[in-house]
C-alpha cells in the first residue's frame, strides 16, 4: 500500500532544500514535497493564502529556526496555537544545536527537534530516519482537507 | 654609720645601766651604814637622856628626903613617894634600855642603880628614925650609913656614865658623819662618772654629730658646686639649645612658620618657606595664612581655625592646598603645634611639600584606572573572542556543510564517471573540508567552555570517572589496558567540564599508547587551598621541549597519519582546569609515559 505523504519544508536555503529533498527522493516512500523559502510564505501555505490558495495542508511539516522575515519558532508557535493546525507533526529540522533554540522549540510544542549533520551521509540517514519514523511508524491523525 | 650610731647610742645606753646599778648598790650599803650609825646615837641619846632623868629623879629625892629631915614637913612624904614611884619606872626603863648593850655599859648602869637604891634606901631609914625617934636619931643614922659618901658615889657614877655616854654619841656622831660624807662622796663619784661618761657620750655624739654635719656638709658642698656646674652648663647647652632651635627653624629644610592664632598673621617665617614660596619675609609678615590658600580653601581653614580655639591645644596634621607668590597651586601636609609667641596663642607650622607626591599619586591612580580599563577590555575582548570564534565556527558550519555536503554528492553520484584527475580533486576538497569541519566543531567546543560559574556545584569525582571509564570500555578492552583509580574526593567544579577533562585526559593516555598494553593511574592528593590529581600512564611519553606546546590550541607534535586529532583536547583541558583557577601540567620523557597533574582549588 503506496500512501502518498504530502510534507512541507520550510528553509530558506537552496543547497539545504536540494540536499533535503535528494535525501527523501532516495526514500522508498513517494512523496510530495511542497517548500516555503521563509516563514510568512509558510503559514501562507498552511493558511491557504494567496499564490497558496490551492495548496494541500501538508501531513508533517520540516521547519528550520534561521529564516528571513519570521524565524522558525515563531512560525512554530502560530502553528501550535491554531486549532486545527497544531496537529500537524511539526519537526525542527535546523543547523542550531543552541540550548536556547532547543528549550523554546519544545516549549512551543515542536513534535521534535534534530540538528542538521554536517556529514552528507548523516544527514541521508537522518532524513531517512525521519521518513521511516514519522510516516511509516507514526501514526497520524486524518487532515481536513 | 646607722650601725656605728646604733652602736654608739646602746654602749652609751648599757653603761648609764650599769652605772646606775653600781651607784644603787653602793648607796644602799652606805645608806645601811648610815641607818646604824642613827640607830646608835639615837640609842646613845635615849641613854643620856633615861640616865639624866634617873639621876635627877634620885638626886630630887635626896633632896626630898633631907628636906623632910630637916623640916618634917609632912608635904614632902607625899613628894617622895610619888619621886620613889616615878624612880622605880625610870631606873626599869633605863635597865631595859641598856639590859641590851654589849660591854660595860649594863654592869655600869646597873652599879648606877644600885648606888641610887641604896641611897634611897638610906634616906628611907633615915627618915624612919626621924619619925620613930626624931631628927637627931636620923641625922646620925645618915652619918652612921656614910649617906653623904653615897650620894658622891651616885654622882661620880652618873657623871662618868654622862660623860662616857656623851663621848660615845660624840663618837658615833663622828662616825655617822664621816659615814654620811662618805655617801656623799661615793653619791659625788658615781655622778662625776656618770656626768662623765655622759659628757664623753655627748661629747662623742656630739663629734659624731659634728663628723657627720661636717661630711653633709662638704657633701652639699659638692652637691653644690656640682649644681652650680649643672646650671652653668646648662645655661651654656640653653643658649647653645636655643641656637641650634633656632638654626632647626631657619635652616629647617622644611618650610616652617608661626602665625599668631587670632589674627592668622605671619610671625615669624624660615628660609625654606621663603624659597619655596616666592615671598620676602617682609612680605611675609605683612601677609596671613589666608593669602596663601585657593579661595575654595578659605572656608574649611576658618573651620579648622574655630576648630582650634574651640578645643585644640594639640597638634594637627592635614592636607591643603597652598599657592606660591607666582600663583602655582602646590600641595602640601601640614602639621600645627600650638606654642606662645609674644605671650599670645600662635601655631607653629611645619609644611612638607607633597605635590610630586600628589602628582605620582593622581599618576598612579591614572594608571590604575587605565589598567582596570584594560582588564575590563581585555575580559570583553577575550568574552568577545569567545563569542566570536562560537558564532564564526557556529556560522561556518552552514557554507562548510554546503561544501562538504555537495563535494561528498559529488563524489557518490559521479566518482569514475569523470577522469582520474577529477577524482584526484575531488578527494582532496572532501579531505579538506572534513578537515575543516572538525577544526570548527573542536573550536565550537572550545569557545564554549565559558568563563561563568553559572554549572558550579559538588561532584563526586568517583562517579565521573566510573562514567568516563563505561564511555572508554570498549577501547579498554581493546587495548587490554588497565585504569587503577584511587579513592577520590568530592570537588566543587562543573560536572560536564569535569567529565570532559578526565576524557581528554584518559583518551589521550589510550591514544599515545606504546607497545606495551596502556595502564593508566588516577590518584589525588590534597593540599591545603586545592586537590592535585594525577593522571599517569605508560605510553610514549613526551619531549620536555613540548610541555608548554601541547596545552596550546591546534598545536600538534604527530602527524596526522600517526595520531589524528586537530590539538584542541589538552587546549580544552587547560581551559576547563583555569576555569577551576588550577594549574595544569606535565611530567614526562620520551618512552617513560607521562604524567599530567592538574589542580582544582577547594575555593571556587
Amino acid at each position: 500500500m503506496i500512501q502518498q505523504v504530502h510534507i512541507l519544508l520550510v528553509d530558506d536555503n537552496e543547497g539545504d532544500i536540494l540536499l533535503t529533498v535528494e535525501a527523501l527522493n532516495e526514500a522508498r516512500i513517494i512523496n510530495k514535497i511542497s517548500v516555503a523559502r521563509d516563514g510568512q510564505e509558510a503559514l501562507q501555505f498552511l493558511n491557504k493564502e494567496r499564490q497558496f490558495r490551492d495548496s494541500e495542508t501538508p501531513d508533517l511539516i520540516l521547519l528550520d529556526i534561521n529564516l528571513p522575515k519570521m524565524d522558525g519558532t515563531e512560525v512554530l508557535a502560530i502553528i501550535k496555537n491554531d486549532p486545527e493546525l497544531r496537529r500537524i507533526p511539526v519537526i525542527m529540522l535546523t543547523t542550531s544545536s543552541a540550548e536556547r533554540d532547543i528549550l523554546v522549540s519544545y516549549d512551543n510544542h515542536a513534535n521534535c527537534y534534530i540538528t542538521k549533520p554536517v556529514d552528507l551521509d548523516r544527514f541521508m540517514s537522518v532524513v531517512r530516519t525521519i521518513e521511516d519514523f514519522w510516516i511509516s511508524i507514526v501514526k497520524l491523525p486524518k487532515i481536513l482537507q | 654609720m646607722k650601725s656605728a650610731t646604733e652602736r654608739t647610742l646602746v654602749t652609751g645606753i648599757v653603761i648609764a645601766i650599769v652605772s646606775v646599778v653600781a651607784f644603787g648598790i653602793v648607796s644602799i650599803w652606805q645608806t645601811n651604814r648610815v641607818q646604824t650609825t642613827s640607830a646608835w646615837i639615837r640609842h646613845a641619846n635615849q641613854l643620856v637622856y633615861q640616865l639624866q632623868k634617873v639621876v635627877d629623879l634620885g638626886t630630887q629625892y635626896e633632896i626630898d628626903a633631907k628636906g623632910f629631915l630637916l623640916t618634917g614637913d609632912s608635904t614632902l612624904q607625899r613628894s617622895l613617894r610619888n619621886t620613889a614611884a616615878s624612880l622605880r619606872k625610870e631606873s626599869t626603863d633605863l635597865r631595859e634600855l641598856t639590859v641590851m648593850d654589849e660591854g660595860l655599859r649594863p654592869a655600869q648602869v646597873d652599879s648606877l642603880l644600885a648606888t641610887i637604891t641604896l641611897n634611897k634606901d638610906v634616906l628611907d631609914r633615915a627618915i624612919g628614925g626621924r619619925l620613930a625617934r626624931g631628927p637627931a636619931a636620923a641625922t646620925e643614922l645618915l652619918l652612921k650609913d656614910g649617906q653623904t659618901i653615897i650620894s658622891d658615889r651616885m654622882r661620880v657614877l652618873s657623871t662618868r656614865l654622862d660623860t662616857e655616854e656623851k663621848a660615845l654619841l660624840d663618837q658615833h656622831r663622828q662616825t655617822s658623819r664621816q659615814n654620811i660624807s662618805g655617801l656623799q662622796g661615793i653619791l659625788a663619784g658615781m655622778l662625776g662618772v656618770l656626768a662623765i661618761i655622759l659628757i664623753v657620750f655627748v661629747f662623742q655624739k656630739n663629734r659624731m654629730a659634728l663628723s657627720r654635719e661636717k661630711k653633709a656638709r662638704e657633701r652639699l658642698n659638692l652637691f653644690n658646686r656640682e649644681l652650680e656646674e649643672k646650671i652653668r652648663l646648662a645655661t651654656a647647652g640653653l643658649r647653645a639649645s636655643e641656637e641650634k632651635y633656632r638654626t632647626i627653624f631657619y635652616k629647617s629644610p622644611l618650610p616652617k612658620w608661626v602665625y599668631d592664632l587670632e589674627t592668622l598673621e605671619f610671625r615669624e617665617v624660615n628660609e625654606a618657606a621663603i624659597r619655596n614660596y616666592g615671598y620676602s619675609q617682609e612680605e611675609f609678615l605683612r601677609l596671613k595664612i589666608t593669602d596663601i590658600r585657593p579661595k575654595e580653601d578659605i572656608s574649611p581653614l576658618m573651620d579648622e581655625v574655630r576648630d582650634v580655639k574651640a578645643f585644640g591645644d594639640d597638634s594637627r596634621y592635614g592636607t591643603w592646598r597652598h599657592i606660591k607668590s607666582n600663583g602655582e597651586l602646590i600641595y602640601v601636609e601640614v602639621t600645627a603645634h600650638p606654642m606662645e609667641y609674644n605671650e599670645r596663642p600662635a601655631r607653629m607650622v611645619v609644611v612638607n611639600d607633597i605635590t610630586e607626591r600628589k602628582r605620582s599619586e593622581i599618576l598612579l591612580q591614572q594608571l590604575n584606572e587605565d589598567l582596570l580599563k584594560r582588564a575590563a577590555e581585555l575580559a570583553s575582548s577575550n568574552a568577545e573572542l569567545e563569542r566570536f570564534a562560537y558564532i564564526a565556527s557556529h556560522d561556518l558550519q552552514e557554507p562548510l556543510r554546503m561544501v562538504s555536503s555537495f563535494l561528498q554528492l559529488l563524489k557518490k553520484k559521479y566518482q569514475g564517471q569523470l577522469d582520474e584527475k577529477a577524482d584526484r580533486y575531488i578527494h582532496y576538497a572532501v579531505d579538506g573540508a572534513e578537515r575543516m569541519k572538525i577544526l570548527i566543531m573542536d573550536l565550537l567546543e572550545y569557545s564554549r567552555v565559558g568563563s561563568g560559574k553559572e554549572n558550579f556545584e559538588e561532584v563526586d569525582t568517583n562517579r565521573i570517572l566510573e562514567e568516563v571509564t563505561e564511555t572508554f570500555r570498549a577501547q579498554i578492552i581493546k587495548n587490554r589496558a588497565r585504569v587503577e583509580i584511587d579513592p577520590l574526593p568530592a570537588v566543587t567544579a562543573d560536572r560536564m567540564q569535569l567529565s570532559q577533562l578526565f576524557q581528554n585526559m584518559i583518551g589521550n593516555a589510550m591514544k599515545y599508547r606504546s607497545e606495551q598494553s596502556p595502564v593508566i593511574r588516577i590518584s589525588v592528593k590534597e593540599e591545603p587551598e586545592h586537590w592535585q590529581f594525577c593522571i599517569r600512564d605508560n605510553g610514549i611519553g613526551i619531549d620536555p621541549l613540548y610541555f608548554e606546546k601541547i596545552f596550546i590550541i591546534f598545536q600538534r607534535l604527530h602527524n596526522k597519519t600517526d595520531y589524528s586529532g586537530t590539538g584542541i583536547g589538552l587546549a580544552i583541558c587547560k581551559k576547563i582546569v583555569e576555569r577551576h583557577r588550577g594549574k595544569i601540567w606535565v611530567e614526562s620523557a620520551p618512552g617513560q609515559g607521562s604524567a599530567f597533574f592538574f589542580t582544582l582549588s577547594k575555593h571556587q
